[in-house]
């Protein structure tokens, strides 16, 4: 059978690549090691939630919504957000953007399939999840969600899918590395018998141009739906027009920041500093600080326009999230690390490091996740019908072990994904320097 | 004479604390306000004069009330005095009997309804009526009397074909009353509505066509009211008969469908939904085709 021809470029990569692929270091299977130990403890705590029931975790009936809700609104988010610019790079062919479009398929996919399983664990009754399908009811935004979250899953499989078909080729190839049979024929199933045809690169380049094409619309849609469960509910805090647009703008956000600390800790742990160069981060950099500007707008348009009319039940949110006894705190950090702090920072061009520019993205993603947070739990605690004399807990949120042992467990799964993922296929697409000869 | 506010409270609401008086005066509004004025001036003079006005509504089931309306000048206004007793009498050239006695409510009004069996009837048949207010150390005595002819209305509602009519026949002790203005109304939730109005003919007779377009209660029942609006011989007499002639029409409390806002998915959501999600399935398995297209080529190469 014909195999795929390198050149020295790509021949290059792959030895760079080599080590990784083919063995394991100590540290490294002490931090799988870890890892799966806090999947272990989330699976103990699913255990107790399962079998004693949703009493286990701080949700009542006040606030029955909580970390479980604003994981899943991220995770998602952030999955929405990196395949749209996975996308928007693939299509138009950003010359800077090609080692960076596969970190950020990844990024989509493995953060797509971790949020669902979130939503998952904050149901109550496992045995009725397929009356979501049996009953569904097209008025439903929850409906809507249900498809277009399974919609776009297939979609960002079979995209990124289609970004790595030629790699598993060249692996299943290569006489290099010493991979165990189960992998050769992992990869030889994988390949779908590619082998570098004029025909088959276009047929594949075709179908990844028309996935990435249809991608961006998809994931607009896919997000509205998403923010319109919120928005479309009757609530301050979340009955809000802008809800929809600032949603897309804080999760492409967040996701750029998660990217740009994937490509730090890869090029730190595999030396890619000849293919994630520091132009890379500066790019991304800016891009992030142009969508936490407009993000940083949409919050002050959202929140200004709600305290200045001051109807009594909006005025209750809006004072919980600015007062300092109440979210304050975390709202006024959250909107100074998440906004204020990578753009003052980064309009330095003697900051914009790949160091810095990663602690700043960090401080982005943990900000983020917090304003997610603070749209989810303080407009529940803030009931148009209050119940007299309820015990606080009904009240107040606050999570349990439970739950922090299965956000932990998610936090866990989706490293665990980045670690694993390396050793299957190289970050850096060697097929895409099939015109480059040094 | 001094008097205190308490005792003049303790009067006219008939509460005996001094506090709960007081504030219950207070959120009597403007009334309570002109009450209190008229207090600080009954502190300084003689017990305020009261003027009383009689009326009786003859309704159905040989019924009929009475109704004395209280009034004192305060402010340079009459103004209806609440909390007064007034005693009811029925009295002939021969006999005088106590019907009952009412106290006023906020609009000064005091009503008793009685049987007119329990009505004394004079001579020619009429009923004399008197009302009494004794007087109390505030506002001073007064009272009136009148005399109603007994009458009654018999109401008819037909419907046939698309036309709905409605037919009062005005009667005073067997025999017809004509020439007398009458008034067609539907109940509503604060005001009667009026739907009608015309003379009863030389049978005391006088139709009208009802609206077809009226709103009514959730089974469509809507209430029909007929009056004789106080005359001189009859004061009020009124009849009323419901019928199911209104768009029936739910109202607030009802339990709401178990629904969102209907039961099946309006059309454009429904076909926006499906292109939706048609296109890009569609599209997917266009690609998913491709990708096992290309795999059966490469076989067969």
């Amino acid at each position: 059978m014909k195999t795929v021809d390198l050149n020295k470029k790509q021949t290059a990569i792959l030895q760079t690549f080599g080590p990784q692929l083919e063995k394991s270091g100590t540290m490294y299977r002490l931090w799988v090691g870890f890892l799966l130990l806090m999947i272990l403890f989330g699976g103990y705590g699913l255990f107790r939630q399962i079998y004693i029931g949703h009493v286990v975790t701080g949700m009542r009936d006040h606030a029955v919504w909580g970390y479980y809700i604003a994981n899943f609104v991220y995770f998602i988010g952030v999955s929405y957000g990196t395949a749209m610019l996975a996308a928007i790079l693939y299509y138009f062919k950003v010359p800077w953007g090609r080692p960076i479009i596969r970190i950020a398929a990844l990024v989509a996919f493995i953060s797509g399939v971790i949020g669902p399983v979130f939503i998952l664990l904050c149901i109550g009754r496992f045995d009725r999840l397929h009356y979501l399908f049996i009953h569904a009811r097209v008025q439903s935004p929850i409906t809507w969600d249900v498809m277009v979250i399974s919609t776009y899953l297939v979609g960002i499989t079979v995209f990124t899918y289609l970004l790595l078909i030629k790699d598993f080729a060249i692996l299943r190839d290569t006489d290099k590395f010493e991979f165990p049979s189960w992998r050769k024929k992992l990869y030889n199933a994988l390949a779908l018998r590619y082998t570098g045809t004029s025909e088959q690169d276009q047929q594949i380049g075709h179908s990844t141009k028309s996935m990435a094409f249809i991608m961006v619309p998809k994931v607009v849609l896919a997000f509205a739906v998403l923010s319109w469960i919120f928005g479309m509910t009757l609530r301050p805090g979340w009955r809000s027009s802008i809800f929809g647009p600032s949603y897309v703008i804080a999760s492409i956000a967040t996701g750029i920041a998660l990217i740009i600390g994937v490509m730090w800790v890869y090029r730190k742990l595999y030396k890619l500093e000849d293919y994630l160069k520091d132009e890379h981060f500066r790019y991304m950099s800016l891009i992030l600080i142009a969508l936490v500007g407009a993000f940083g707008y949409f919050t002050l348009s959202e929140y200004i326009t709600s305290w200045y009319t001051s109807m009594t039940w909006e005025s209750k949110v809006t004072d919980k999230l600015l007062s300092f006894k109440e979210f304050g705190w975390a709202f006024h950090l959250a909107n100074f690390f998440g906004i204020i702090l990578p753009i003052v920072v980064i309009a330095f061009r003697r900051f914009r490091t790949p160091t810095i520019i990663t602690a700043l993205s960090l401080l982005v993603v943990f900000a983020m996740w917090v304003r997610r947070y603070l749209t989810v739990v303080p407009p529940l605690e803030t009931p148009l019908l209050p119940i007299q004399d309820a015990r606080p807990e009904y009240v107040h949120y606050s999570a349990t072990w439970v739950e922090w042992s299965l956000v932990l467990a998610g936090a866990a799964t989706f490293f665990i994904f980045f670690t694993l993922v390396p050793k299957l296929i190289n970050v850096v697409p060697i097929s895409d320097y099939e015109k480059e000869t040094n | 004479m001094k008097r205190s506010k308490s005792k003049y409270l303790q009067c006219s609401l008939g509460f005996r604390p001094r506090a709960l008086a007081l504030s219950l005066a207070m959120m009597l509004g403007l009334l309570s306000g002109n009450v209190l004025l008229a207090q600080e001036e009954a502190e300084e003079n003689e017990p305020l004069r009261t003027r009383m006005s009689l009326s009786a509504v003859q309704g159905d089931e040989d019924m009929a009330t009475c109704k004395a309306l209280v009034r004192a000048k305060i402010d340079g206004r009459y103004t209806g005095i609440p909390g007064l007793e007034v005693v009811f009498f029925s009295i002939t050239d021969s006999l005088e009997q106590e019907l009952g006695r009412a106290t006023t409510g906020m609009d000064g009004i005091a009503s008793l309804r009685l049987p007119k069996a329990k009505l004394l009837a004079d001579t020619s048949g009429a009923f004399p009526i008197m009302a009494i207010f004794e007087g109390n150390e505030e506002f001073g005595d007064s009272d009136d009397e009148i005399t109603i002819t007994p009458a009654s209305i018999a109401l008819e509602a037909m419907e046939e074909d698309s036309s709905r009519t409605v037919t009062a026949t005005l009667e005073s002790m067997g025999e017809p009353v004509a020439e007398t203005d009458i008034y067609f109304y539907v109940k509503g939730l604060y005001r009667p509505l009026r739907v009608g109005e015309g003379t009863t003919d030389e049978e005391g007779m006088v139709s009208i066509d009802f609206p077809m377009d009226l709103p009514g209660g959730p089974e469509g029942n809507v209430e029909v009211l007929v009056r004789l609006e106080d005359d001189s011989d009859f004061g009020t007499v009124e009849a009323n008969v419901s019928k199911a002639w209104g768009t029936p029409k739910l109202m607030a409390g009802d339990s709401p469908p178990r629904e969102l806002w209907s039961p099946s998915p309006p059309l454009w959501l429904l076909l926006t939904f499906i292109t939706l999600l048609l296109i890009i399935w569609g599209h997917y398995l266009e690609v998913i085709y491709k990708l096992f297209k290309l795999r059966k080529k490469a076989a067969e190469n």
